[in-house]
């Protein structure tokens, strides 16, 4: 099991999942992490030449719905769950890009 | 040093739906903010998302439009990332298995440098469907986010790097866009966000096999502003290489006020969307009856109805681009010669009178106030001579403005031609006794004294002589 910790950056994946970690927390993800990817790596071992491949664990496609237009939320629902409010119509939340740049995705 | 231009694009396209992609909120732009989400949009925890059928019935009809194979089995999955506009903390989108691959889409034309672009295929690598994110609005202090758009239906059309110059990217552009507009699969506002554009360029000594590290630019938001910004892009890629520079692989942001890139982050710090299954959402499988029923919805393409203009029609290639160039131009158009005016005649009008006048009153085809039948009214009365093509333009700005029929307002001004011979004859009469100069110079054989006269009998018939007859009764007169 130990021989595969040196792959595992736990501080990497806590960054993408915006965990601050101390060190103790770090050992501990270290070795949970560990033991599930030694378990993924006995999977890979099995024989699944007869299998065919999915995507889901449930056998069901399709589950699809009209294009049918709903009601939506009032805003100011919208609006107390948001912790800050700007204008009584925008949620706000620190500046993340300082560009003029608008969107991210 | 001259290099070869490699450019791809990611191209963002809205999908006109009524309702969003995983909910059955409104999809529609322009409404006060945060006031068309519900708890699946907004991404609160516990909720189930489910597709909308029409989004993906309009994703495949634009992967059959444009060629590509369709799969048969699909998938969604998450992509993870951290930002306000998606509070979930991932998007729902498709990676290893979406809707359509591997199609083309055949450019050529003109592009914004008016430069002539030869036909050439550029290929399409994959449409997916995800959905849109939050719209963010940058301030000093903070951001403000609106929720309107999150979860909007959004296709991703990749192109593979076939592209060579900022007029290429504009061409295939304006195609896409043709294409989206075409089939209703989107209006494509590009002001409205309704499609954006990434683009990908990197440069290649034409000696070398290999590709300099290439530069993606996001979140451009015009034609012009792909156009500009991938010159800027090759320039300044250019000077770094002549300069013995090294590259970096790099995302960059646009300034459109200053005309310039700017970096936002280089590959060091790339995002790791760590992509799985969506495990909410089921495979979506097509069934080939289906994908058959939709083959046969696929509307004609913009080029195959320039084509079929030219066939059917007989008008020169150039007018049928142009009418083409627009569906609702194509249909307006089309409408007319249903209504039996004649084809080359309606494609000047259309082109000259009808597009000025359009553009003038900052309106669209749909909101044109000549409908079609009045519009083709107005070109059969010049046809059978009821009134001259001078006249005919003064009728059409009325027409526009008043709403009225051609023949309302030619009734209304007594604006009616003469062909009556007698008629014309007073005036003929005296043109000729009024201008003894220009009768002497047509008498040597000076033509342009007979303009001249036909002018003054057009004078004299305030416009509504008609001008051929008047010429002949002229030349009569005088032999
Ligand atoms: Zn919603």
């Amino acid at each position: 099991m130990d021989e595969k910790s040196q792959d595992v950056d736990i501080k990497h994946i806590a960054g993408l999942a915006r965990l601050n970690l101390n060190d103790s927390e770090i050992s501990r993800y270290e070795t949970d992490i560990n033991a599930v990817l030694t378990h993924a790596e006995q999977l890979s071992k099995v024989d699944l030449s007869d299998v065919s491949p999915t995507a889901h664990a449930v056998s069901i496609t399709n589950v699809i719905r009209n294009d049918d237009e709903g009601v939506s939320m009032s805003r100011s629902n919208v609006l107390d769950n948001a912790p800050d409010v700007l204008d009584d119509e925008l949620i706000k939340v620190p500046v993340v890009i300082s560009s003029n740049s608008e969107d991210s995705a | 040093m001259k290099f070869d231009v490699i450019i791809g694009l990611e191209v963002h396209v809205q999908v006109m739906t009524k309702s969003k992609m995983f909910c059955s909120c409104p999809n529609r732009y322009g409404s006060d903010p945060n006031t068309l989400v519900c708890p699946i949009c907004m991404g609160y925890p516990g909720v189930l998302p489910v597709p909308n059928n029409e989004a993906i019935r309009k994703t495949l009809l634009a992967g059959l439009m444009c060629e590509c194979n369709i799969a048969l089995y699909s998938k969604f999955d998450r992509k993870s990332y951290f930002y306000p506009d998606m509070p979930k903390n991932y998007q729902i989108s498709q990676y290893d298995l979406p809707f359509c691959e591997d199609g083309k889409v055949v450019i050529s034309g003109k592009g914004l440098s008016k430069e002539f672009v030869e036909t050439k295929p550029i290929g399409i690598t994959r449409i997916h469907l995800e959905e849109d994110v939050a719209k963010s609005t940058h301030f000093r202090q903070c951001s403000g986010i609106d929720f309107n758009r999150a979860g909007v239906p959004l296709m991703e059309i990749v192109s593979e790097p076939d592209i060579s110059t900022p007029d290429e990217a504009y061409i295939y552009l304006t195609a896409l866009k043709q294409i989206m507009q075409y089939a209703d699969i989107s209006d494509c506002d590009m002001e409205k966000g309704q499609m954006r554009c990434d683009v990908n360029v990197s440069l290649k000594s034409p000696e070398s096999p290999t590709l300099n590290a290439k530069t993606e630019v996001k979140n451009l938001n015009s034609l012009k502003a792909v156009h500009r910004s991938l010159l800027y892009e090759t320039e300044r890629q250019s000077e770094v290489l002549e300069g013995n520079g090294q590259l970096i692989q790099q995302t960059r942001g646009w300034n459109d006020d200053i005309g310039e890139t700017y970096i936002l982050r280089t590959k060091e710090d790339a995002a790791d969307y760590r992509y799985f299954p969506e495990p909410d959402l089921m495979p979506v499988e097509i069934s080939s009856d289906y994908l058959e029923k939709l083959k046969k919805e696929v509307p004609e393409t913009p080029a195959q109805r320039c084509a079929r203009f030219i066939r059917e029609f007989a008008i020169p290639e150039y007018d049928a681009s142009v009418l083409t160039s627009n569906k609702s131009c194509a249909d307006y158009f089309e409408k007319c010669i249903s209504f039996g005016s004649d084809a080359k005649k309606t494609s000047n009008w259309t082109m000259v009178e009808l597009l000025r006048e359009l553009s003038q009153a900052n309106k669209t085809f749909d909101q044109c106030p000549v409908n079609p039948e009045n519009f083709a009214e107005l070109i059969k009365l010049i046809d059978n001579k009821t009134i001259n093509g001078k006249i005919a333009k003064a009728v059409f700005s009325d027409m526009f403005s008043s709403g009225k029929t051609a023949l309302e307002i030619i009734d209304e001004k007594g604006l009616k031609q003469v062909t009556d011979t007698d008629e014309i004859l007073q005036f003929v009469k005296k043109a000729v006794e009024s201008n003894p100069t220009p009768v002497q110079q047509l008498k040597e054989g000076k033509s342009t004294a007979l303009n001249f006269l036909v002018g003054q009998v057009m004078k004299f018939s305030k416009g509504k002589a008609n001008p051929q007859l008047a010429s002949d009764m002229i030349k009569k007169e005088l032999s």
